[in-house]
C-alpha cells in the first residue's frame, strides 16, 4: 500500500452506489430467456460469421487470382534466367500488392455489408494491417524490376534507374510510390497522434492521388495489361468496382442520408460540467436502421464546427423521429460542441459497427462503461433483450461526477431487472506495478467476482481503450470465449 | 479466422493458381510452335495472350538510341557498302524478306537488300508485346543489331546484351532470308 492507493481510496468515498450493494434487486436465477430467443441470437452468430468467411475467403482468393492471370498469361517462363526471374518476381510482388490495394480501399469503403461481418474497427484494423505489406510489395517490386533490368542489360542500377525515367509513365510512377510511402508512414500510430487527426486525414486523401499516378505505368509498361488481354478487363473491372464502392458508400450515401433524414438538434442538456447530450430530431429514421450502441460520423453545420466530423455512438435507443448523443470535451473540436444551439443542421455518415445487440450470442449480458464510454452502454442496456436475472451493467469512473448518464441507467436496470455495479475512485496499482481498471478502493477485484454467471455471458466494454483492454483481459482469463467479447476500438 | 474457411481459403486459391497455370502452358505450348516453325507464314504471331503492340520500322530512321544500353558499335543505320574485309560469301543481288521470327516478347520480320554480292541494307519490322521496356530494349539494340550485321556480311553476329531474345529472333529472320538469297 502506498500513499497514491489511499488517495485513490479516498476518492471513491462519497459514492453512494457500490458493486457489493446492487440497487436493483435480482429475480431468482435460473430464469432463462424463451428458445426463440436463443436460437434468434445463434442465428445471427452464424450468419455474421459466414459474412466474415466468405470475405476472408474472397480476399485470399483475389490474391491468388492476381499471380493466377500472370500465370495465365505465361509468367511461369519467365524463370530460365536470373534476370527473368527477377522481373518475374518483380511483378507478382506488384500485382499481389495492387490487389491487396484495392482490398485496403474495400475495406476503408465503409461497405454495409463488410461492416456487419467484421465490425467498422476490425475492418480498420485490417486495413492497417494490409498497409505494411502493401508497402513491403511495392517496395519489392521497384526493387526487383530494377535489378531485373539492370541485369538484363549488364548495367549497374543507377545507370539502369537513370535510363528508365525516359521509359513514359515511369516517373508518376516514382511519385506515386513516394507518396503511398509518406501515407504510411504517416499512418504509423505514434505519428498519427502527433499530427492529428484532421492533418493525417488530409495526408491520407492523398491516397487517392498516389493510385491515380500509378495507374498508367500499369498499362502502358507492363505487356500483361496491354490492349486486348482479358488480364486487363479483369484489373480494370477491379479498379471500378473499388472506385464505384468508395463513392457510393463514402460520399453519395452519406449525401443521401444526410438529405433524405436532415437531422437537426433539437435539444442539448449538459450532463455534467464537460458532456452534453444532444438529441437531433429527423425524418424517416427507422429508414436510417440505426442499431442502439452504433456509431455514426457526425457534422454538426455550425461556424467553427462544420468542417469538423466526430465519431459518436448514440447514447440511447434511436426512436422514430430522434437520435441522441453524449459528448466528453476531449478538446479542439468537441470543445465547440458544447455550445452546439438547437435549430443547427446535422451531416451523418454511418451507423457503422457491430456494438449492438446484434451481436449477442447468450441470454446472460455484463455492459461494462468506463467514463464516457458509458453512453453507448445505456443504449445497448436500453434495446437489448435481458432475462431478470441475467444481466449485470457496470459503471467505471474515477470521480462520482463522472458517473454519466447514471440516472438513466439505474432506472433502466430497474425496469429491466438488471443489477448495477459502480465503481469510482482512481485506479489500482496491480502487484505488478501496472493500474489495473477496478479502483483502489476493490483492489484485487475482478469481473468473475462481480458477475457469477460471467462465462456464460455477453460481456460489452466500452472506454478508454487502456482501461477496456484490461476489462477484456480480464473477462478472457476468467473463460469467457473470445467471440462473446464485444468492443468498438475508435481507431480512426 | 475458422478452420472452415481456412481451408476453404486454400483450395480456392490452389484451384484458382492452378486454372492460370494450365492457360499459361497452353498458350506457353503456342509460343514454343510458333517460335520453332517460324518459317512458316509471316502472321503466325502467338505469343502470350496480348501481342497487338506496334510495329516499329527501323532501317531508314538512322538510329535514334533512346536508351542507355550497352551500345558498342555506334549505330549508323545508313548503307554502308561493305568493304568486303570479312565477305566469305556471296549473294545474288536483290531484297529479300525472311520469315517473321516469334520470340517471348514479340516478333521480327527482316528484310535484306543485296548489291554488289553482299549485304547493303537490313530493315526489321518489329513487333513489341506492348511493354515499353520491350520497347525500350528493341529501339536500343536494333541499330547495334544492324551494324553488326553489315559489318560482318552474314548473320553469324554475337548477341547484343540486354536484348538476348530480340537479337536472337533478328538473326533467325535475317537467315531465312539470306537463304533465300543464296
Amino acid at each position: 500500500m502506498n500513499t497514491s492507493t489511499l488517495t485513490a481510496r479516498q476518492a471513491g468515498v462519497g459514492t453512494a452506489p457500490s458493486w457489493a450493494a446492487p440497487s436493483t434487486t435480482a429475480l431468482p436465477a435460473g430464469t432463462t430467456l424463451p428458445p426463440d430467443d436463443t436460437r434468434r441470437y445463434r442465428r445471427r452468430t452464424t450468419a455474421r460469421n459466414l459474412r466474415a468467411a466468405s470475405l476472408t475467403v474472397i480476399g485470399w482468393t483475389s490474391v491468388a487470382a492476381a499471380v493466377s492471370l500472370y500465370l495465365a498469361y505465361g509468367g511461369m517462363y519467365e524463370f530460365d534466367a536470373l534476370a527473368h526471374s527477377l522481373k518475374a518476381l518483380g511483378i507478382i510482388a506488384g500485382l499481389v500488392a495492387t490487389d491487396l490495394m484495392c482490398l485496403m480501399l474495400l475495406l476503408a469503403a465503409r461497405i454495409p455489408y463488410v461492416d456487419r461481418a467484421f465490425g467498422h474497427d476490425h475492418a480498420v484494423a485490417l486495413h492497417s494491417k494490409l498497409g505494411a505489406w502493401v508497402l513491403y510489395g511495392l517496395g519489392l517490386h521497384a526493387w526487383l524490376l530494377l535489378a531485373a533490368y539492370a541485369a538484363a542489360e549488364g548495367v549497374g542500377l543507377v545507370a539502369e534507374f537513370g535510363s528508365l525515367w525516359t521509359v513514359p509513365d515511369f516517373a508518376i510512377a516514382v511519385v506515386a510510390l513516394l507518396l503511398l510511402t509518406v501515407v504510411g508512414v504517416t499512418s504509423i500510430v505514434a505519428a498519427k497522434r502527433k499530427l492529428g487527426y484532421e492533418v493525417w486525414h488530409a495526408i491520407h486523401l492523398a491516397t487517392y492521388v498516389a493510385v491515380g499516378l500509378s495507374i498508367p505505368h500499369q498499362f502502358s509498361m507492363s505487356g500483361l495489361f496491354a490492349d486486348g488481354t482479358w488480364q486487363r478487363w479483369y484489373w480494370l473491372g477491379l479498379y471500378g468496382a473499388t472506385a464505384f464502392a468508395l463513392l457510393a458508400f463514402r460520399v453519395l450515401l452519406p449525401l443521401i442520408s444526410t438529405v433524405r433524414h436532415g437531422l437537426v438538434v433539437s435539444r442539448v442538456v449538459r450532463e455534467a460540467h464537460d458532456v452534453v447530450s444532444v438529441e437531433m430530431t429527423g425524418r424517416h429514421l427507422p429508414e436510417l436502421d440505426v442499431q442502439a450502441g452504433q456509431f455514426l460520423h457526425w457534422r454538426f453545420l455550425a461556424d467553427g464546427l462544420w468542417w469538423h466530423q466526430h465519431p459518436f455512438s448514440v447514447s440511447a435507443a434511436p426512436t422514430a423521429t430522434t437520435l441522441r448523443i453524449t459528448v466528453r470535451n476531449l478538446g479542439a473540436g468537441t470543445a465547440r460542441l458544447m455550445d452546439v444551439r438547437p435549430g443547427t443542421r446535422v451531416m451523418i455518415e454511418g451507423p457503422y459497427g457491430i456494438f449492438s445487440d446484434q451481436v449477442r450470442t447468450t441470454d446472460a449480458v455484463t455492459l461494462v462503461g468506463i467514463g464516457i464510454g458509458i453512453a453507448p452502454i445505456r443504449a445497448v442496456l436500453e434495446a437489448t433483450d435481458i432475462v431478470p436475472g441475467r444481466a449485470t451493467v457496470i459503471l467505471r469512473s474515477s470521480t462520482p461526477e463522472e458517473l454519466y448518464l447514471v440516472r438513466e441507467v439505474e432506472a433502466l436496470c430497474r425496469a429491466k431487472g438488471a443489477r448495477l455495479i459502480t465503481l469510482v475512485g482512481h485506479r489500482a496499482v496491480r502487484r505488478n506495478g501496472t493500474a489495473a481498471w477496478v479502483p483502489a478502493s476493490h483492489a484485487g477485484l475482478t469481473l468473475a467476482d462481480m458477475v457469477p454467471y460471467l462465462t456464460r455471458s455477453d460481456v460489452y466494454v466500452c472506454g478508454p481503450q487502456a482501461a477496456a483492454d484490461l476489462v477484456i483481459d480480464d473477462a478472457l482469463a476468467a473463460g469467457v470465449p473470445a467471440a462473446a467479447i464485444h468492443n468498438e476500438r475508435f481507431s480512426w | 479466422m475458422s478452420t472452415n474457411s481456412k481451408i476453404a481459403a486454400v483450395l480456392a486459391s490452389a484451384g484458382i493458381l492452378a486454372a492460370g497455370w494450365s492457360v499459361g502452358t497452353a498458350n506457353g505450348a503456342t509460343v514454343a510452335a510458333a517460335t520453332t516453325t517460324a518459317g512458316g507464314t509471316t502472321t503466325s504471331q502467338t505469343v502470350g495472350t496480348g501481342t497487338t503492340g506496334s510495329a516499329t520500322t527501323t532501317g531508314t530512321t538512322s538510329g535514334t538510341t533512346t536508351g542507355t544500353a550497352t551500345t558498342t558499335t555506334p549505330a549508323t543505320g545508313t548503307t554502308t557498302t561493305t568493304t568486303g574485309t570479312t565477305a566469305t560469301t556471296s549473294y545474288k543481288d536483290g531484297t529479300y524478306t525472311g520469315t517473321t521470327a516469334v520470340h517471348r516478347y514479340g516478333s521480327v520480320t527482316v528484310t535484306v537488300t543485296i548489291s554488289g554480292g553482299k549485304i547493303s541494307a537490313v530493315t526489321a519490322a518489329v513487333v513489341d508485346d506492348g511493354d515499353r521496356k520491350s520497347q525500350q530494349i528493341n529501339s536500343s539494340s536494333l541499330p547495334t543489331i544492324k551494324s553488326r550485321v553489315i559489318a560482318a556480311n552474314s548473320a553469324a553476329v554475337s548477341t547484343v546484351s540486354g536484348a538476348t531474345y530480340t537479337t536472337k529472333a533478328y538473326l533467325t529472320s535475317l537467315q531465312a532470308a539470306l537463304s533465300k538469297a543464296a
